[in-house]
């Protein structure tokens, strides 16, 4: 498949193992021919992908507790922060239909809640998928892009 | 097809610079295609394990590329390394290296931990791979209180714990009996038939390559040949000749254990008492067999018994060598009697073939230092004609040379029987060419 025509994956951890890790199964399963993985570790870094017009993604994989660089150089996790980026992809009406799919450890039922009723595509909890079952998810939102 | 692995140019010392300097791989050039089944083949030392750890990204080579699907894993950092170790690749190794301490679930389980998955996911998973592999009933037991065999199949289940596409088999064999050694062999067999996953296993015993697709051989750190396997190859030569027959299924199954256990016992003997290795006995097994395939003549099949192990053959002195020559043609031309009396008898059911009994019958008691009454000679023509005529089945042979002339039977002793009724089914029966290599060694080594 043809790069262009591939079907573009962003995740967005700021933990690299993770990073490392989502982007080389789909190499190792030999699924780079469908899929390009794009991989940002901070909202900030993903907004920048999301305004280049020939990196817009198909789908986004997010983890929901994303550390910030506040003005002190300091890190803090602000839930708000990934609502309002959810939020704006999905009333943005210049953005294709990305799919929103939360990545997270995160099981607590009233951020599952808030995700929900901005739309997402799918929750899924890091832990609970074995490396191929992370493949079979996509090519299943992906109906008919699967091989 | 598309390649999985593709390597270019591999080069890999060990200690390099120093005076102790080894050259493990010398511009290894290869494709391996994926859901290929692959054999790295070939004596101790070639470099093979070099090969397979060089693929797994454990051993770092110091020129030269090998890419996975496309991408060279030369250049991975560590962290990508250790993600392609843990998930690309599941490793069965000879000595299972299990963890001692944990018990199978949890050694199953491990590898999905390293990669993030919760115990209790985890943990789930392995259980099914328990299933898979017939073995959840040791769950909660812990490496030391199973079997070898049993300890093998928890090595594979967690070899596919992070379901790799890549399954690497080091010696996976080595350590075990052939029942389980069969077992093993199935399994990798269905990853590769059912799953479709890349098989490679490092080998050097010849049996195992029963179900491989592509054989590798190797030899002082390069590869010196690439066989693709057809239907009737390499591996079914060897494999069904060398393995399958020892653990073939008959239709008494009481019976097919003795066989096996007969021929295990014999060639384990031939190991401990008279100091050839497993691999020469094997070596000299698939020799033999050239031989009566007639692929190779009596001179090559001398000069290759001769030959050092090394050089691809047994390393038999040259007396003894001259000796199982000799032997091996008598039991051909033999052969080519038993062929001839088959073809009287197929023509005609009730011929005499009294002349040609008493032919093999002289040919049976050479070098046999006991006398023969007029009735033994008798009953032992009887014998064999019935043997021949298959009235009498190959099982039962020993028995009756043993039998008391009264009773019927030949009234020989037990040591005398066996080795009369071993020397009668060589040349009766290519179904028994495993028991040549035996009976040759122990006759001849003396």
């Amino acid at each position: 498949m043809e790069k262009q025509n591939k079907i573009k994956i962003l995740l967005i951890d700021d933990d690299e193992m993770i990073r490392i890790y989502f982007r080389d199964i789909f190499w190792i399963h030999g699924r780079n021919d469908t899929y390009e993985i794009l991989i940002a570790s901070s909202i900030k870094e993903a907004e920048e992908i999301l305004s280049n017009q020939d990196m817009k993604p198909d789908t986004i994989f997010l983890d929901t507790m994303i550390p910030i660089k506040n003005e002190d150089n300091k890190s803090s996790v602000q839930i708000e922060r990934t609502l309002s980026f959810i939020k704006k992809i999905k009333e943005d009406k210049g953005l294709p239909k990305i799919k929103i799919i939360i990545y997270s450890n995160q099981k607590e039922k009233q951020i599952r809640d808030e995700v929900e009723k901005l739309g997402v595509d799918g929750f899924l909890i890091k832990g609970e998928l074995m490396p191929k079952e992370i493949i079979e998810f996509i090519d299943k939102i992906h109906n008919g892009s699967n091989n | 097809m598309d390649q999985i692995i593709k390597i270019e140019n591999l080069n890999l010392w060990y200690e390099k610079g120093k005076p102790i300097e080894v050259h493990a791989l010398k511009d290894i050039n290869i494709s391996i295609e994926r859901g290929d089944y692959v054999a790295f083949f070939g004596p101790s030392g070639c470099g093979k394990t070099s090969l397979l750890y060089s693929i797994s990204g454990i051993d770092r080579f110091q020129s030269g590329k090998v890419f996975i699907n496309d991408r060279d894993i030369s250049g991975l950092t560590n962290q990508e390394l250790a993600i392609f170790r843990q998930t690309g690749i599941g490793i069965v190794f000879q000595q299972f290296n299990l963890v001692q301490s944990l018990n199978v679930l949890k050694n199953v389980a491990l590898p999905m931990l390293f990669v993030g998955v919760t115990s209790e996911k985890a943990e789930m998973e392995a259980h099914k791979l328990l299933e898979r592999l017939d073995i959840a009933m040791f769950a909660d037991r812990y490496p030391f209180e199973l079997s070898g065999g049993q300890q093998q199949r928890v090595g594979i289940a967690r070899a596919l714990a992070n379901n790799p596409p890549i399954i690497i088999a080091d010696e996976p064999l080595g350590n075990l009996d052939s029942v389980n050694a069969k077992i093993v062999l199935d399994f990798l067999k269905e990853l590769n038939d059912k799953d479709g996953r890349t098989i490679i296993m490092v080998t050097h015993e010849a049996w195992s390559l029963r179900d491989v697709k592509t054989i590798y051989n190797m030899k002082d750190a390069e590869i010196m040949k690439v066989d693709k396997i057809g239907t009737a190859s390499v591996a079914d030569i060897l494999s069904k000749q060398l393995h399958e027959q020892i653990t073939s299924m008959s239709e008494d199954g009481k019976t097919n254990i003795n066989i096996e256990e007969k021929l295990s016992t014999r060639i384990l003997t031939n190991f401990l008492l008279r100091g050839y290795s497993m691999d020469e006995i094997r070596r000299f097994e698939y020799i033999i067999n050239e031989r009566f395939e007639e692929k190779i003549d009596k001179n090559e099949f001398h000069k290759l018994i001769n030959k050092s192990f090394k050089e691809g053959g047994v390393g038999l002195w040259k007396k003894k060598a001259d000796k199982i020559t000799i032997y091996l043609e008598n039991i051909i031309e033999k052969r080519k009697d038993i062929i001839h009396i088959l073809k009287i008898i197929k023509d005609n059911p009730i011929s005499p073939i009294s002349d040609e009994i008493r032919n093999i019958r002289e040919w049976l008691i050479e070098g046999y230092t006991g006398k023969l009454s007029a009735l033994q000679v008798l009953a032992l023509d009887e014998v064999i004609s019935d043997r021949i005529r298959n009235f009498l089945p190959a099982n039962k042979l020993v028995k009756i040379l043993d039998l008391s002339n009264n009773k019927s039977g030949v009234g020989l002793s037990f040591r005398a029987a066996q080795l009369m009724a071993e020397k009668l089914e060589l040349i009766l029966n290519n179904e028994n060419d495993n028991f040549i290599s035996s009976t040759v060694i122990d006759d001849k080594s003396k």
